[in-house]
């Protein structure tokens, strides 16, 4: 695949989305500047989207594109050489694992089941979590809490927290049609401080003390077990590259694993690891 | 009071410079390797980050191969091993112009495990070699009823593998008929199969499986300190001759009484017994 080619069709496409905001950047074959190819998780998409936008405002003469298609197509095209970074939302397979291929950590992310502060419920094991977020469990003293019926909570489909959630709690399997949909963090985590009946789940930095988060297996949610890999509604962003990270490739991972690429993704809600 | 005033200012830009030094970059530790170690390195890592607020600890499992493989190309900071450093890996280190260092954390027994209903009770390493060396494939050859022998194994990359590997086939090669399954789905495999064997480091094993005595010693910690157990193994961090000093930090915090605790509570014998 043309490497140009792909950059300068892309961007001809975006462009009309963009508006003005395309103006500035320049993708002819200018001299000095740099291309770099991204690709990859459409969970770690958004975050990579704001590194990428911290990463033009000190090496503007790069040229970044971003696109989602998932982790699979993502390797796929970087080991046939068509990107230059490619996006993970997992760790790689030991048959993607090969020689030149390296993957570097760049954050975390974990899921925080939550009820209001009054349940007596402190720890879940996760098959009931799951039996309670299908609805299959209906009543709270069908895990050890006072008797009532379990109001679920959820988010809207397209919402990365529900869709973390589906990943990482649900394995894939339908939450119950019945739970009630909020607009956002902020709102799920009002509703479950409000509602003694709740079950609800927020990203990592919704959560505060207006809600009481469960512990999972026993294990409790904190920075420790989410770093050491306990917790186990966590998952890992890895950007992706073969052969030794040089030119525009080695900017970048410095970049994202420095002080202020890792800030940056701290200030968005996931958990640094440099 | 100017004294006080500039004591304070002195004490403010100490706090500064400390707090930058605490928060740079090398204030990360990444360790990734054997799945074996993995639950010991994870409490280890939280009582770390407990006593030390201001460094992040990563921990991944995936396998001692893989972890050697990222300490070479510079995605971790530390492996996990639970084997000794393949000599592939030692002369990839030297074409690197780097050395490793490896630093003994852990011992373990190997163990044998058969389904529940098996009748076989004790096996000697010589016919645990002739099994997994591919010799004998029926049950009866072992004085229990005749059934063919359904061989598990965990994946080539694990060091678990290379580690049974050295103590029961001598080195050798284990026959292909061996059916690999990731080290965590060994004891299902195993449970679910009447026929089975397989192995598994001493603090995976559980009830749900059969574990089978070895040369007339069954596996415990107490056989494993004395050394009348046969088939142990050397767990150990593997680290590189640049390696910053928060990842000697933390390497170091292994032989403190909290970490030997932590590698207890996780079914391994911490090593380098305190005299």
């Amino acid at each position: 695949m043309n490497r140009r080619f792909f950059l300068g069709a892309a961007a001809a496409c975006a462009a009309p989305f963009l508006g003005g905001a395309t103006t500035t950047i320049d993708f002819g074959d200018g001299e000095g500047r740099a291309s770099l190819l991204i690709a990859g998780s459409d969970e770690f998409h958004p975050y990579a989207v704001r590194l990428v936008a911290g990463f033009a405002e000190i090496e503007p003469t790069i040229d970044t594109l971003v696109e989602t298609g998932g982790t699979d197509p993502g390797l796929l095209a970087l080991r046939r050489g068509a990107i230059d970074i490619a996006l993970s939302s997992r760790e790689l397979k030991p048959s993607e694992d090969d020689k030149a291929t390296r993957a570097t950590l760049v954050a975390r992310d974990a899921i925080a089941l939550v009820v209001h502060p009054g349940n007596p419920v402190r720890n879940l094991d996760g098959a009931k979590a799951v039996a309670l977020l299908r609805g299959e469990f209906t009543d709270w003293s069908d895990v050890g809490g006072v008797s009532g019926d379990v109001r679920l909570y959820r988010r809207k489909a397209a919402t990365g927290t529900q869709k973390a959630l589906e990943k990482l709690v649900l394995d894939h399997a339908e939450p119950a049609p019945t739970a009630r949909t909020v607009e956002s963090g902020v709102e799920m985590r009002e509703a479950v401080g409000r509602d003694r009946l709740a079950f609800g789940f927020l990203a990592l930095h919704d959560v505060t003390p207006a809600v009481k988060v469960l512990d999972v297996n026993g294990i409790p949610l904190g920075r420790p077990t989410i770093l050491s890999g306990r917790y186990p509604y966590a998952r890992s962003f890895f950007l992706v590259t073969r052969g030794e990270p040089d030119g525009a490739v080695g900017k970048f991972l410095s970049y994202a694993t420095s002080r202020r690429g890792q800030s940056l993704l701290a200030g968005l809600g996931l958990i640094p690891v440099r | 009071m100017m004294t006080i005033r500039s004591w304070c200012v002195l004490a403010l830009v100490s706090f500064a410079l400390v707090g930058g030094a605490a928060r740079a970059d090398d204030a990360s530790v990444h360790i990734m390797g054997s799945n074996s170690l993995l639950p010991a390195a994870q409490r280890v890592a939280e009582a770390y980050m407990t006593r030390h607020p201001d460094v992040i600890v990563v921990v991944r499992g995936g396998d001692s191969g893989p972890g050697l493989k990222a300490l070479l190309d510079g995605t971790t900071d530390v492996a996990m091993i639970s084997s000794a450093i393949p000599a592939a890996t030692t002369k990839r280190a030297k074409a690197l112009s780097v050395t490793l260092s490896a630093r003994t954390v852990a011992l373990d027994a190997l163990v044998p495990i058969v389904h529940r209903d098996n009748e076989v009770s004790d096996l000697t390493v010589e016919q645990l070699g002739r099994l997994f060396g591919g010799a004998v494939s029926d049950w009866s050859a072992l004085g229990v009823p005749a059934a063919a022998v359904t061989l598990v194994s965990p994946p080539a990359g694990s060091g678990t593998a290379a580690a049974w590997r050295a103590a029961v086939l001598d080195g050798g090669v284990q026959t292909p008929k061996a059916r690999q399954v990731a080290s965590a789905r060994m004891k299902a495999a195993v449970a679910a199969d009447p026929s089975a064997i397989g192995y598994l480091g001493l603090g995976a094993v559980d009830g749900s499986v059969k574990a089978v005595a070895v040369d007339g010693v069954t596996a415990g910690r107490g056989t494993l300190l004395d050394g009348t157990y046969p088939l142990r193994r050397e767990m150990a961090l593997v680290t590189r001759d640049d390696a910053s000093p928060a990842v000697m930090g933390f390497v170091a915090f292994f032989a403190s009484a909290e970490a030997r605790a932590a590698v207890e509570e996780a079914g391994l014998l911490p090593a380098g017994r305190k005299e």
